[in-house]
């Protein structure tokens, strides 16, 4: 994978007669795994199909691997793979020949098709099952069917649209490791998710909606604070707290969790205020804001 | 490093083979269309009434080439009771007409119930591709239906004829335009609406009914309002009855005009005019078919 | 004198043990648990028993052997008692051509409640649904169905409210606001059971959970006791500082450390005693003069407790 942005958009806007869904709408997204956020009605369904070229945008313009995604949309559908929210399988069908027939119309010769589909129902955990018809899986075989179909053709890049929805925790973890290891499969993957653990679990970048507006769009790592220290303590805080005053310190509590700044090393401060407390730590590190607390501050709810 | 063993990673591989683009997008999807109205692939139930209708439309030629030969063989100067070409569009006719009911549906429903059309949006093909090739699956079906029993007709009468098989081919060559004019004639009367009732209904089953239901309300509402003489323009009523307009062109093409009793001829109408109506009809209805999908690809 | 952590001390909701089988199949095996006030949560993977239990405790199936208990009896036999509980089940459907004021009007009569336009609009504010609500269902989001079938459970004012899924299809902020309700609703006293897959919204709403995987209770109580139970799967702490392996050679010479790792610049720490460690090591780290700038357990959380739970099959 090449530095060359993936994904980009120039004042795209998109409005559904008098319903503005997009407006204003810029981002220059890097290549590796993007998380996709944002409210319902805050424009990333809209989104995602105008890159995909279902949506011709009334406003503006988009690129998708360099391609525009309007004027271009063969050489980016060429390219890209999709594993819808919606269900998106046919009932009568067995996994197996699904997928063998979504390579096919990727363009893969027949012998490419039925190898690379083999290889990636044995990827996405289906064994036995893909000879069963789609008809009756289970929300989780589904889930898998719909990743093995956006990635048998080996795409550049892939949307992911709710990936984990409706998968029980064993499930979600898997298809959350799944996603982490198509980084280094070499595919790019833009992943739309209301679970926004899930997002700081997967990705390296993130771009937030909000009322069909960029609300921010940058590495998630930008969210860590490494001038505040975030302490959770295991029992009473208070002579923790009082020493780490007298050292100078400025802190902060809400419940359990301690938030301490100095002018010294905040980490030094901490480390030796447990120490000559006997306070017992439950974990500590730099102030993380979640992505749910920028979220929130962002759209001002 | 040793010599003696080796481990591979057994993970992703990419694909550095072959890709085939729009080209092997459209003639998978081509291919997939012609299995599924065919039930190949799929379960025994729906091979039924597809395969059931092949020998309607291919038996009755075999038939008549059969009875011919009998004929030639004991009774040379008898005529033939059954007809030639322009009679046997009447029968291949209304064979089509129950296959566009059953397949038109088949083709465009399913994929647009289950959501398929979402993966066929991400593979590389146009917006107007993907309803292009189902109608491209169903004409050649349709093609396939008209003429195979053309074609074993023509030969079989050939081999038979007195003039010698290469001789009669030539002297019966001029049949070959109309035969393939009249197969047009029916596949742009029947598909086009058969696709537009596929691509508003939701429901298979739905779907077959409407476009039967059409088919012979319109015949039945022509012969009805026709003989409303108290009503003005009552004669135009004729050209409701839109399985027939086929059938009056096939005639004029192979210069039978009037051989059959048809209301709108009975009304008037010109061979002509039932062509204009095929041809608007087909038109308007391939363009709400069209729009339509556009829309959601 | 030891107490049962499937069993609360005023219960609600008694499940006493249960099984159901369907033919041959054993959906549910001798589960004895009970709930009572506050947020519970009901976990388990797809297929394992969770759904079949949530189905009987709402009356919707009836147990093969063992008795449920609904404020002291079985829901089906006295439908009186529905009237204290409130579903919102996953596949539920919404009348599409109904308001949500509507259907919420409409669940309100149907549970007869006596000043129905005013607990209409009580439920429908509760879930933050006032600007929308004269708008056609068929019209909305997944995730503001979700809010309309949480108004129309909650506007008889249920003692008891069952919850399947209920942040399906919800954006992150419905999710957090729905998690605030449920924990307001809870500290009110009411019984509140939720069944979600997401655990660490799981862990945010409630103050116990209750698994079932294969059909029997694997475990119960809150999240830390749990894990604390699992006595023979040590706690992994990962450690981030400047100096990892001088300090993980001194934490080595502590008994209550079994064994330490490191791998990239980051230490990994196992120990039986979670909160032993997190007193030594800041002392530890002072003596050797590491700075350390990330403490952190690995597998505390619900999450990870709930894999091995499962992995333990």
């Amino acid at each position: 994978m090449d530095d060359a942005p993936i994904l980009s958009a120039r004042d795209l806007g998109h409005a559904y007669g008098s319903i503005v869904a997009l407006h204003g709408v810029e981002f220059t997204l890097p290549a590796g795994r993007i998380g996709l956020v944002g409210a319902n009605g805050a424009g990333k369904t809209t989104l995602i199909k105008i890159l995909l070229g279902i949506l011709r945008p009334t406003a503006g313009s988009a690129t998708v691997l360099g391609f525009d995604a309007t004027k271009n949309m063969l050489d980016v559908r060429s390219r890209i793979g999709y594993m819808p929210e919606s269900d998106c399988l046919p009932g009568d069908v067995t996994a197996s020949e699904f997928v063998i027939y979504s390579a096919g119309l990727a363009g893969l010769p027949p012998n490419a098709a039925r190898q690379r589909a083999s290889d990636v129902l044995t990827l996405v955990g289906l064994n036995e099952e893909r000879f069963r018809r789609l008809g009756g899986f289970s929300t989780g075989m589904k889930q898998r069917t719909k990743l093995a179909q956006a990635i048998v053709h080996d795409p550049e890049l892939v949307f992911l649209d709710e990936p984990t929805a409706g998968l029980d925790p064993e499930g979600r973890e898997e298809m959350l490791n799944l996603i982490s290891r198509l980084g280094g499969f070499g595919i790019n993957v833009l992943v739309s998710s209301h679970v926004l653990g899930d997002i700081e679990r997967t990705c390296d970048w993130v771009l937030m909606l909000d009322g069909g507006r960029v609300l921010r769009s940058g590495p998630l790592s930008h969210l860590v604070d490494a001038d505040v220290v975030e302490v959770k303590v295991v029992g009473d805080p208070t002579s923790l707290i009082e020493r780490l005053r007298d050292a100078g310190a400025h802190v902060e509590t809400t419940g359990t969790r301690l938030y301490v700044a100095a002018s010294t090393d905040p980490f030094v401060l901490v480390r030796d205020a447990l120490a000559e407390t006997g306070t017992g730590m439950w974990s500590m590190g730099p102030k993380a804001t979640t992505l749910e607390d920028v979220f929130l501050e962002g759209s001002g709810s | 490093m040793s010599d003696r063993g080796v481990v591979f990673d057994l993970g992703y591989t990419p694909h550095e083979g072959e890709r085939r683009g729009r080209r092997g997008a459209i003639l998978t999807t081509y291919r997939d269309g012609l299995y599924r109205v065919f039930g190949i692939r799929r379960k025994a139930r729906k091979k039924i009434f597809p395969w059931l209708l092949v020998v309607f439309a291919v038996l009755p030629a075999v038939v008549f080439v059969g009875f011919a030969f009998l004929l030639s063989t004991f009774a040379p100067e008898a005529d033939s009771p059954f007809g030639g070409h322009a009679e046997y569009f009447g029968i291949t006719g209304g064979v089509v007409l129950l296959f566009v009911a059953l397949a038109a549906p088949e083709l465009l429903i399913p994929d647009r119930r289950e959501g398929v059309l979402a993966v066929y949006s991400s593979r590389p093909l146009r917006p107007d591709d993907y309803v292009g090739i189902r109608a491209a699956s169903l004409l050649t079906v349709i093609a396939g239906f008209m003429l195979i029993p053309q074609v074993l007709m023509y030969i079989g009468f050939a081999a038979l004829s007195s003039e010698g098989f290469f001789q009669a081919l030539g002297t019966n060559f001029d049949e070959i335009p109309k035969i393939l004019g009249a197969a047009a004639v029916y596949a742009l009367a029947f598909a086009p609406i058969g696709l537009l009732i596929s691509t508003i209904a939701s429901r298979k089953a739905a779907a077959t009914g409407i476009f039967l239901g059409v088919m012979l309300v319109g015949t039945a509402l022509a012969a009805a309002l026709v003989e409303a003489t108290g009503v003005p323009g009552h004669r135009y009523a004729a050209l409701l009855g839109i399985a027939e307009h086929p059938t009056q062109v096939s005639d004029w093409i192979f210069g039978r005009v009037g051989s059959s009793d048809l209301i709108v001829a009975n009304n008037g109408f010109d061979p002509w005019i039932s062509l204009v109506v095929i041809l608007l009809v087909a038109g308007v209805s391939s363009a709400v078919v069209v729009w339509r999908y556009r829309r959601m690809m | 004198m030891t107490t049962n952590p499937a069993l609360v001390e005023s219960p609600t909701v008694e499940v006493d043990d249960v099984s159901k089988w369907f033919g041959q199949k054993v959906a549910v095996s001798n589960v004895s648990c009970s709930f009572g006030p506050g947020v519970t949560g009901l976990l388990g993977p797809n297929g394992a028993g969770k759904t079949t239990t949530l189905r009987m405790l709402t009356g919707l199936i009836r147990p093969s052997q063992g008795a449920i208990r609904v404020l002291g009896v079985w829901p089906r036999t006295s439908p009186s008692v529905y009237a204290s509980v409130g579903l919102v089940p996953e596949e539920a459907a919404v009348y599409p051509a109904m308001t949500a004021r509507e259907y919420v009007r409409y669940a309100a009569t149907l549970s007869g409640v006596d000043d129905a336009a005013e607990a209409t609009d009580r439920a429908i504010d509760t879930v933050a649904l006032d600007d929308a609500a004269d708008r056609k269902l068929s019209g909305y989001s997944k995730g503001m169905r979700q809010r309309a079938k949480v108004a129309a459970a909650l506007v008889s004012d249920p003692q008891m409210l069952f919850l399947d899924e209920p942040l399906n299809g919800t954006d992150p902020v419905q999710r957090l606001h729905l998690i605030n309700l449920f924990r307001r609703l809870g500290d009110e006293g009411r019984t509140i059971i939720v069944s979600s897959h997401i655990l660490d919204e799981v862990d945010r709403m409630s103050d116990r959970v209750i698994a079932i995987v294969d059909g029997r209770l694997a475990a119960a109580g809150d999240v830390a006791a749990i894990r604390g139970a699992m006595s023979d799967i040590p706690y992994r702490v990962r450690v981030e500082t400047d100096r990892e392996r001088i300090l993980a050679a001194r934490l080595l010479e502590e008994a209550l450390v079994h064994g330490v790792s490191v791998d990239d610049g980051v230490l990994h720490v196992e120990t039986d005693d979670l909160a032993a460690l997190g007193r030594r090591v800041p002392a530890v780290a002072r003596d050797v003069g590491a700075r350390i700038t990330s403490f952190r357990p690995e597998d505390a959380s619900l999450e990870s407790v709930f894999r091995y739970l499962v992995r333990k099959r």
